[in-house]
């Protein structure tokens, strides 16, 4: 009885021990050459081991489990994986060293939920910590698992290879650069061999990738090609599905400088309030950005590397400083990075462990995240006269030389720029403030969606090319052209990404109470000066508290020139077309968008049918009787008639005579035709049937059907997976 | 009215309700190949027979099988003639168109033989001297199945050389009603007339010779002989022999329905007959009938490759 169960089944089952340890050799080939295109969005290298490391026990397990003909081999391997991920990642749960508890469950689950954050937060290359490493090896681990029970059955082997390429898509998605073509070559020479593996036995025809194979393998081809380029609004969608959006930007601050995509959400949602005792609104800083690669801007990532310029340190006698009091309480934010005034010297209140960092004077937290907490800052408030500021000359150490190091090719229009803008000026605050006056002045314009309308988004230096001549963008634009600028003339600048002021909601005992939203997302630039420090300056025009330094440098000073005042203040007080922005362009992004997702998805749905349709054009057009009787089998498995491959053309044709409404007498001429075709000596005529007899029985025989038959035959036209089976069957190329 | 037809229809007046074995008993016939029909007894297995032999005008030698039947008895004796002094060659009963063996299975091993060698070679030899059986040479031998007593198993090298094996089964009501009313007072046997002559026979068989059997066909009958061979459900496959009776006998029906071409339907409605009797199964497996029509149903038709010219 066994014997002949196992005979009945074995088309489905695998071909035997031999094929699983050439399928999981193959496969983790495949994987590891993958893992390498992942080193975009992870640094350092250890990682690749550790997850090739959980692969290949993976699938060993596999391999070994179907060698012995096991039948349960995905628990056992999601088991051993989680023995494997508890052993590399939480040894120190373990009991005995080697059984897992639940504290090592619990260990893991923490970990992942900091990956989570790091993953909000970080920008790609991400530091390999070891919460990210167990993210990657987890995954990969359960691919292997998954494309075990693929490879388990023939028709399903086909899809390994969208496994494959979702694998292969994933690092470009995050970080935006194209991989290497080996990259894709290899682990697709690869598959191949894997389908090929699977079907020398059956196909005689040694072609083992028919056409559905061949159309997976190009639309592969196609979206690694194609897909990168579309990038910045298709990763907003993209990597919102499967988290939800608002866990992606609503409550997280993605410091990546991908801020407009955080600007053109659609929902508007209060991440803190706060109550201060600064003379102005200050804006709340919660990540410095220091070096500039040419593409992107990355924070400082090593906090040893120290520079003691910040707050009080290294103040000149004479700059006039207070301590001020903000109370922040957080609404809807979740990150690891705390919202502060610039300079914080304290934080009190929070829950949770939370160091300060000391380039940038921010605060973040290893463990925790902002989730409830309420704190105080206590900030400094410098207030430099302008005379104080005009005077300060900074000489550049190693300290200082990162910020103003700059690519080594960049667009002569940037300094060009940069020269002719602070042209006249005999000091650094004059060619600051004169920077800030021609980006806040009238030549430019905030626009969210320009940028991207015409595809100079991002932060590069060529974006900033193309952003100096359009002269439209946000504030990503504006804080990056003018630290670009100030480097370029020597001056230390960098990148301040936090929220903007926000507005007063309410008065309570005494003080006004501020609430920033998601829309105050903003980037701006703060400049080194010796003996003062580092001073913001806001180049984005209509966003932000107004004038051009108010805050720890006191704008509302007298001795600023007022020539540089007005050129802040129109612009700056205009808060009603600044809240206007920001909403114009929601709504028109987000119906584009929109459309782009839509349209995809609709793509996605019609693509199986207009491969039919196409199929099905060619081979009525086609002069071969062979080729319309393909036809004609084929539009019957669409209708849902049963069709096999041992059916003879008599028997099919037998079975489709007793359909109702089908024209047997077409059928009947055309079954002639076929039989003489295929089975008459070469050169006896092929049949009185043409083209005609074709149409009118498939028209016949689509009459006879229902309307949800014929849908369903448009939409998912069975026959294309039916071809997808690596059939034993001659093809017209063979004999 | 061609003759093929002619000759089904005229032992349809004598056989009820058996379309499938009279056309298979016919299409061994012009194949060239030996039938085997094994049943229980009283279904029409002799009649059967004997109705195809009556049908075609030519010799017909009915061997009833028994224990004590010699192999001599089958293939001739060389008898010393006194009057003219030397050793004459008496003719078996094989020596004839249609032999009939009835209950073949009932004689001893060494008989079975004797009738078995001179089926395959087509000719006797006896005392050294070769003497060759007509043409058409055609053995239709019944047997009862062989777990019924006092019968001796074929083997299965003898089984091998049976062109198809057929079973008459029971007839249905109808055919059983009819039966009893016709036969109730003569046995329509006897009215039974040569409907072909012993020439048109020849000449059919030449057609079916003649009939084109395409690549395509050819690698279809190939891959089942093959997928029985690799069967698990058989502990012995078809041999090569089963192949060349499944092609011949496959063109042979293609001639007796008027194509002068081989359909692969030709194929699919002759394996269960041509095939089953070769094939050994394994222990507690399905039967041989069983596998082959599961075989059937999975073997993929190929497509040909004939393109317009």
């Amino acid at each position: 009885m066994l014997r002949a169960e196992s005979s009945t089944l074995r088309s489905v089952r695998d071909a035997g021990p031999a094929a699983a340890w050439l399928d999981h050799a193959l496969l983790a080939t495949a994987l590891g050459v993958l893992l390498a295109g992942f080193s975009t969005v992870i640094g350092g290298a250890d990682w690749w081991f550790t997850t090739f490391l959980v692969c290949a026990l993976v699938g060993l397990t596999c391999a070994v489990l179907r060698a012995v003909g096991f039948r349960w081999v995905a628990p056992v391997a999601i088991l051993v994986e989680f023995l494997a991920l508890t052993w590399i990642f939480v040894p120190s749960t373990l009991y005995g060293g080697l059984l897992p508890t639940w504290s090592s469950v619990t260990g893991l689950t923490s970990l992942l939920d900091h990956a989570q954050t790091i993953i909000i937060e970080e920008l790609p290359p991400v530091a390999q910590a070891k919460s990210v490493v167990l993210v990657l090896a987890g995954s990969f681990g359960l691919i292997v698992v998954f494309a075990d029970v693929l490879l388990r059955r023939r028709r399903a082997a086909v899809l390994v290879g969208i496994l494959l390429l979702a694998v292969y898509a994933t690092p470009p998605l995050i970080s935006g650069e194209t991989p290497p073509f080996l990259l894709f070559a290899v682990p697709a020479g690869l598959w191949l061999v894997l389908l090929r593996s699977r079907t020398r036995e059956a196909s005689r025809t040694g072609w083992p990738v028919r056409i559905p194979a061949l159309l997976v393998a190009m639309a592969a081809l196609f979206t690694s090609l194609v897909l990168p380029p579309l990038l910045p609004d298709v990763t907003a969608v993209a990597s919102g599905w499967g988290k939800g959006a608002p866990d992606v930007f609503g409550r997280g601050i993605n410091p990546m400088l991908q801020l407009g995509q955080n600007l053109r959400r659609n929902s508007t949602r209060v991440a803190a309030q706060y109550t201060t005792n600064l003379p102005q609104a200050p804006y709340l800083k919660v990540a410095t950005l220091r070096d500039f690669t040419g593409k992107t801007w990355r924070p400082i990532e090593n906090t040893t590397d120290n520079d003691l310029f910040e707050g009080r340190v290294g103040l000149a006698d004479g700059v006039k400083t207070s301590d001020k009091k903000t109370t922040i309480r957080i609404r809807d934010l979740r990150s690891s990075l705390l919202p502060v005034p610039y300079p914080t010297q304290d934080v009190s209140g929070l829950k949770g462990e939370w160091h300060a960092q000391r380039a940038g004077m921010t605060w973040r937290s290893p463990t925790d995240d902002t989730r409830g907490q309420r704190y105080t800052a206590t900030s400094t408030l410098i207030e430099p006269t302008a005379a104080q500021m005009r005077q300060a000359t900074t000489f550049i150490g190693p300290r200082l030389a990162p910020y103003v190091a700059l690519p080594d090719k960049i667009p002569s229009i940037i300094t060009r720029t940069a020269q002719a803008v602070t042209d006249g000026a005999t000091n650094d605050f004059d060619r600051v403030m004169a920077l800030q006056s021609y980006l806040r002045g009238g030549q430019f314009t905030y626009s969210e969606t320009a940028p991207v309308a015409e595809d100079y988004d991002g932060n590069g230096l060529d974006v900033l090319a193309v952003f100096l001549q359009k002269r439209s963008g946000y504030c990503v634009h504006f804080s990056s052209a003018m630290a670009v600028m100030a480097r370029s003339l020597g001056i230390p600048a960098r990148i301040a990404v936090g929220y903007a002021p926000g507005r007063v909601v309410s008065l309570t005992r005494g003080q006004n109470l501020y609430a920033v939203t998601n829309d105050d997302l903003h980037a701006w630039t703060e400049i080194y000066f010796s003996g003062i420090g580092w001073t913001r300056f806001d180049p984005t025009p209509g966003v932000g508290s107004a004038a051009s330094f108010d805050e720890p440098g006191s704008a509302s000073q007298t001795p600023l020139p007022p020539t540089q005042a007005n050129g802040g203040d129109p612009q700056g007080r205009q808060d009603d077309r600044v809240d206007a922005a920001p909403n114009a362009s929601q709504d028109q992004t987000a119906p584009r968008s929109a459309i782009v997702v839509g349209a995809g998805i609709l793509l996605v749905i019609l693509a199986p049918g207009a491969v039919r349709l196409l199929l099905r054009r060619y081979r009525l057009r086609s002069r071969s009787p062979d080729l319309w009787w393909r036809e004609l089998e084929a539009s019957a498995a669409d209708l849902g008639v049963e069709t096999s491959l041992a059916d003879t053309p008599r028997g099919f044709a037998g079975r489709l005579s007793s359909r109702p409404g089908v024209d047997t007498d077409a059928l009947h001429r055309l079954l002639d035709t076929i039989e003489t075709t295929r089975f008459a000596r070469p050169g006896s005529g092929s049949g009185a049937s043409g083209s005609s007899d074709v149409q009118a029985v498939l028209q016949s025989l689509a009459d006879g059907s229902t309307r949800r038959a014929r849908l369903r035959a448009a939409l998912l036209p069975r026959s294309l997976a039916r071809a997808t089976r690596p059939a034993p069957r001659v093809e017209p190329l063979g004999i | 009215m061609d003759s093929t037809h002619k000759v089904l229809a005229n032992i349809e007046t004598v056989v009820d309700g058996k379309p499938e074995a009279i056309e298979t008993a016919l299409v061994v016939l012009l194949a060239e190949g030996h039938l085997l029909i094994e049943d229980v007894p009283g279904v029409g297995k002799t009649v059967l027979a004997r109705a195809l032999a009556r049908s075609v005008s030519c010799s017909v030698r009915r061997i009833q099988f028994t224990p004590d039947l010699l192999p001599s008895d089958i293939t001739g004796v060389s008898a010393y003639n006194q009057q003219a002094a030397e050793f004459e060659f008496k003719p078996g009963a094989v020596f004839a168109n249609i032999v009939i063996g009835d209950e073949i299975n009932r004689a001893s091993p060494k008989t079975q033989s004797a009738l078995l060698e001179a089926m395959e070679e087509r000719q006797v030899t006896v005392d050294g001297t070769t003497y060759a059986l007509g043409s058409p040479f055609t053995v239709i031998a019944t047997q009862n199945p062989y777990e019924m007593e006092g019968t001796y198993a074929l083997p299965e090298a003898q089984r091998d050389r049976f062109m198809a094996r057929i079973s008459m089964g029971y007839p249905d009501t109808a055919a059983e009603l009819a039966m009893v009313r016709e036969r109730d007072a003569d046995n329509p046997l006897d009215r039974l007339d040569a409907v072909v002559s012993i020439e048109d026979v020849r000449s059919m068989i030449a057609a079916a010779r003649a009939v084109y059997i395409a690549p395509a066909v050819e690698q279809y009958c190939v891959d089942l002989i093959s997928a029985t061979r690799a069967d698990t459900a058989l502990r012995l496959g078809a041999s090569p022999r089963a192949t060349l009776h499944l092609v011949r006998a496959a063109k042979a029906r293609a001639a007796v329905h008027g194509r002068d071409y081989v359909l692969p339907d030709d194929v699919d409605a002759l394996a269960p007959v041509v095939l089953p009797h070769r094939l050994i199964p394994m222990r507690g497996a399905d039967t041989p009938e069983q596998t082959v029509r599961r075989i059937l149903a999975e073997t993929p038709v190929p497509a040909g490759a004939v393109e317009p010219s």
